[in-house]
């Protein structure tokens, strides 16, 4: 029961660490319908992936599941990625609104459904794994599997405990910090991310691998370990990655610190040249 | 614009797939009492796709870290993972829904 216990509790931890943080980096938006319904989304998707995985792993010559992980995984990036410049111009924007324009700036979101995505994708993804291994302990139904599927619920309900505490922990940080450290954080989500999806295309041969182990780094960071698996699923950390992983990473995570920086610069050029249009 | 990804996807996987067809095909197979082999010999340097059939009665998810894959096998279903080139070393892979079900990939020198 514990053995199961711990692995929905990780699977549930995963996908609590991607919300946590986007739910936090965007802290001071009122972005609570958006959260929710990425996560009702997520899991209606991930019941119905559960459902169909046995078609989506035929499907495409074989290839399906690497397939469709790799595209879900690269929309995240996306609008990760349109998030985060999105914010970069809004958390602007707020910093220099009074109280009272700030309040009316924060009901109004448009831009957010970004989040929307993100976290129903992340939903997704550990919520058809968990969805498919707590269906399978319930099918088997004599007293021991029985124990196992109360062991599977505890991990899910501690899972949530725990990254709601998380949640908590990280809001604490008081707002200005989060908007200036956010932008970062978010772009390393993104840029995991699509390190991840490439490493899929890479091993399935729809890419080239540029080095199929450019370095090993298991010494410092085990990808086996707790400490490891949470640094794959937050900024994508491979103890080996391939050549292609690190250039995608660093690729995505350079384009967007440099288009929010454009943004950032375009806006306050504007604000100048109106400062000086009205003196 | 429809057309033109029909297209453009057309092109990529007709450039995409014979590499599909020149895998090392190696057959598994995940028993209630483990991996069957638990050892798998694998020449260097060559792209493999291991097949595994779940023989068991519940969901498994084969995972290997430093071969970089992982994927949900449901019960009495088949799946295949792909890897390599690997160079020469002990590689391992594990069920990742039950404690201490592993087995290991040797890669020879070629």
């Amino acid at each position: 029961m514990i053995a199961v216990l711990l692995i929905v509790f990780r699977e549930v931890l995963e996908a609590g660490l991607i919300i946590s943080i986007v739910a936090a980096a965007c802290k001071g938006l009122n972005i609570r319908i958006q959260v929710l319904s990425g996560i009702i989304l997520g899991l209606l998707g991930a019941v119905l992936l559960a459902k169909f995985t046995s078609l989506v792993e035929s499907s495409l010559s074989g290839y399906g599941q690497e397939i469709f992980t790799a595209s879900i995984l690269l929309i995240a990036t996306l609008m990760l990625a349109w998030q985060n410049i999105w914010m970069s111009v809004k958390g602007r924007e707020i910093a220099e609104k009074t109280k009272q324009e700030m309040q009316v700036m924060l009901l109004d979101n448009k831009g957010s459904f970004a989040i929307v995505i993100v976290i129903a994708i992340a939903v997704l993804r550990e919520g058809s794994e968990v969805v498919l291994f707590l269906y399978s302990l319930f099918l088997s139904s004599s007293l021991t599997e029985n124990s196992m599927l109360l062991g599977g619920l505890l991990g899910t309900a501690l899972g949530v405990l725990v990254t709601y505490s998380l949640y908590r922990g990280i809001v604490m940080i008081p707002l200005r910090y989060i908007f200036s450290s956010s932008n970062f954080i978010l772009s390393l989500i993104a840029a995991g991310l699509s390190s991840q999806a490439v490493g899929i295309l890479a091993n399935i041969g729809f890419l080239p691998q540029l080095g199929s182990q450019v370095w090993n780094s298991s010494f410092l960071l085990s990808s086996n370990g707790w400490a490891g698996v949470l640094a794959h699923s937050v900024v994508g950390y491979t103890a080996t990655p391939m050549g292609i992983q690190i250039l995608t990473w660093c690729v995505v995570l350079l384009a967007i610190s440099i288009t929010t920086q454009r943004l950032k610069q375009n806006h306050l050029n504007n604000q100048e040249t109106q400062h000086a249009l009205n003196t | 614009m429809l057309l033109r990804c029909f297209l453009l996807v057309s092109v990529f996987s007709g450039v995409c797939l014979p590499a599909y067809a020149e895998r090392l095909v190696i057959p598994l197979e995940l028993t209630p009492n483990g991996f069957l082999p638990k050892q798998l010999h694998i020449p260097a340097n060559t792209r493999i796709q291991i097949k595994l059939s779940n023989k068991t009665k519940k969901v498994a998810e084969l995972e290997s870290y430093d071969m970089k894959f992982e994927k949900i096998a449901v019960p009495n279903g088949h799946i295949s993972v792909f890897t390599g080139p690997l160079k020469a070393g002990k590689y391992t892979f594990f069920n990742d829904y039950a404690s201490n079900v592993a087995g290991t990939v040797i890669v020879k020198k070629p």
